[in-house]
């Protein structure tokens, strides 16, 4: 049983194109900070490695396990840590945006496949299939990633099983913060859970945008009116970070978590058997 | 005639992108040059298997990408404290990326009193044309000695506001842009009297000071090459 808050630190990357190295370097940095710092549960990034250089993908993209993972999962279990980033992964033939998660003992607990990737994306990296979680000693922990957050389902999938803590990583144009924002907290309500958001800074030059960065950590501001009684509108967002490259450590209370959820769980209310069943595209464009 | 008599302190200067792209637009124009002597004597101190060579001030970044393209198995970290210069040295290891260039080489922002570096983690620790900048020399002083390891050294060089006045009037012959700027620099450097003393006061007496042209060079270790050029407080200060 979880009894005391779980340290989690969030690290915004600056992720620089072709800069590997350099990239790789400053994140170690950080993670050793974050341990030093007592964190138990660290995360970094969508791509943290290679930044959003997807036309490259095929050059820059690494085996899960492999040379960076084998580093992580050292240092993690140096740190004995949790800890989460998002790669650019070659399978075979096959592309991925993936997210891992390594445990404390310096094993990859699981990974999880992009699932949605928008149109121009498709042509250079393949989706995933399921959203899987993890059960570990801080939680039940889910993996998502940027463009998901634009999916309630992918939420939802999550929440059905039960997820405690979702982390997403990211790597938005600056273009979409408002929006992201907006979705963060609506799926933090909806899956009565916390959900970290690590997102990556820095341009990417061959796309002439910025990376929107403001990681936040959000979650379902009932419960915690539950608990305090002094809840205040905004209370949701429990961290909201700026532009610059960092780290931040915050406690996520899975106990109080685990209690608001015993009495106020509204997944015994869900109707499954009703939720897009037979839906399609094409049954879409039929009715309209 | 240059009126460098008192150390005029800098405020920060390019606090716009396009002034500091004019300045490193002049300084790749005509005064690559003097990047020449300190390269090779940070060269001078490679070593098979360095972990790291820090830059303390990379300012647009042109002499780390110097130095990771000659050492391009080791990695080259810079680290600058005003932001516009950052994106400037930012754009051309961008363009240096994108050219191939095989240097291991990254630029980041942070405090030069408190780097983001752990101890005796650098083989190398250099600095080129910032001390000047510095607004606590003696915290950063003692910073590079943190983050230096014991076999390592310490490099770093800047104008000598006591250098004699014929140096300048040659380098000035030279300078197609930036004139001004390079004055000002001039004015707010310090004379190797006055590199003694923030050494001094930093608890560095071991380290050395020379003077070589317009230069001043400050070593946590004796350098061969510049022996003749050692400052003591019985040379002429000027």
């Amino acid at each position: 049983m979880i009894t005391e808050p779980i340290k989690t630190a969030v690290i915004q990357l600056e992720c620089k194109l072709s800069r590997e190295s350099g990239n790789m370097r400053r994140a170690e940095r950080y993670i050793k900070k974050a341990i030093k710092d007592g964190a138990q549960l660290v995360c970094l990034p969508e791509s943290f490695l290679t930044s959003g250089n997807i036309l490259d993908v095929t050059d820059v993209a690494v085996t899960i396990p492999g040379e960076c993972t084998d580093k992580l999962c050292q240092i993690a279990k140096e740190g004995g840590i949790y800890l989460v980033a998002g790669l650019f992964e070659v399978d075979g033939e096959s592309y991925f945006s993936t997210s891992f998660l390594i445990s404390p003992t310096g094993n990859i607990i699981g990974k999880y496949r992009r699932v949605h990737c928008f149109e121009m994306e498709r042509k250079y990296i393949s989706q995933g299939s399921d959203f899987p979680v993890f059960n570990t000693d801080i939680g039940r922990i889910g993996l998502l990633q940027g463009y998901d957050i634009n999916f309630p389902i992918s939420c939802m999938e999550l929440y059905c099983k039960e997820v405690d803590i979702i982390i997403c990583t990211a790597l938005i144009p600056e273009a979409f913060f408002y929006v992201t924002n907006q979705l963060l907290t609506a799926r933090a309500i909806e899956s009565q859970c916390f959900i970290v958001f690590v997102s990556g800074i820095g341009a990417n030059p061959y796309a002439g945008f910025k990376y929107m960065g403001r990681s936040s950590v959000v979650t379902d501001p009932m419960f915690l009116e539950k608990e305090l009684f002094d809840f205040e509108d905004g209370d949701e967002t429990m961290l909201m970070m700026d532009m610059d490259e960092g780290y931040k450590l915050i406690e996520l209370d899975i106990h109080r978590l685990h209690k608001y959820r015993e009495s106020n769980s509204r997944i015994g209310d869900l109707v499954t058997s009703s939720y897009l069943q037979g839906l399609s595209l094409n049954n879409i464009e039929e009715e309209t | 005639m240059f009126k460098i008599q008192d150390r005029k302190p800098r405020k920060a200067p390019f606090k716009d992108i396009d002034v500091a792209r004019a300045y490193d637009l002049g300084m790749r124009k005509s005064a690559l040059m003097s990047y020449q002597k300190p390269a090779n004597r940070i060269l001078e101190q490679a070593k098979d298997e360095m972990s790291d060579i820090v830059e303390v001030g990379v300012n647009t970044g042109l002499l780390s990408l110097y130095i990771g393209g000659k050492l391009p198995d080791t990695p080259v970290s810079g680290i600058e404290e005003n932001k516009i210069l950052l994106e400037v040295a930012e754009e051309n290891l961008n363009l240096a990326v994108w050219s191939s260039n095989k240097g291991d080489i990254e630029f980041e922002g942070g405090k030069f009193h408190a780097m983001p570096f752990e101890d005796g983690s650098a083989d190398i620790v250099f600095s080129f044309s910032s001390l000047h900048m510095w607004r606590n020399p003696i915290a950063v002083l003692k910073e590079c000695k943190r983050i230096c390891k014991h076999d390592g050294i310490v490099i770093i060089e800047d104008l000598n506001r006591a250098a004699e006045e014929g140096h300048i009037t040659f380098v000035l012959q030279f300078i197609k842009d930036g004139g001004n700027e390079f004055i000002e620099a001039l004015g707010s450097s310090y004379t190797p009297a006055e590199s003694r003393k923030l050494l001094n006061e930093a608890g560095l007496e071991e380290w050395n000071v020379y003077q070589e042209d317009l230069g001043l060079i400050i070593s946590s270790k004796p350098i061969d090459s510049l022996s003749s050029n050692l400052y003591t407080e019985d040379s002429n200060d000027n």
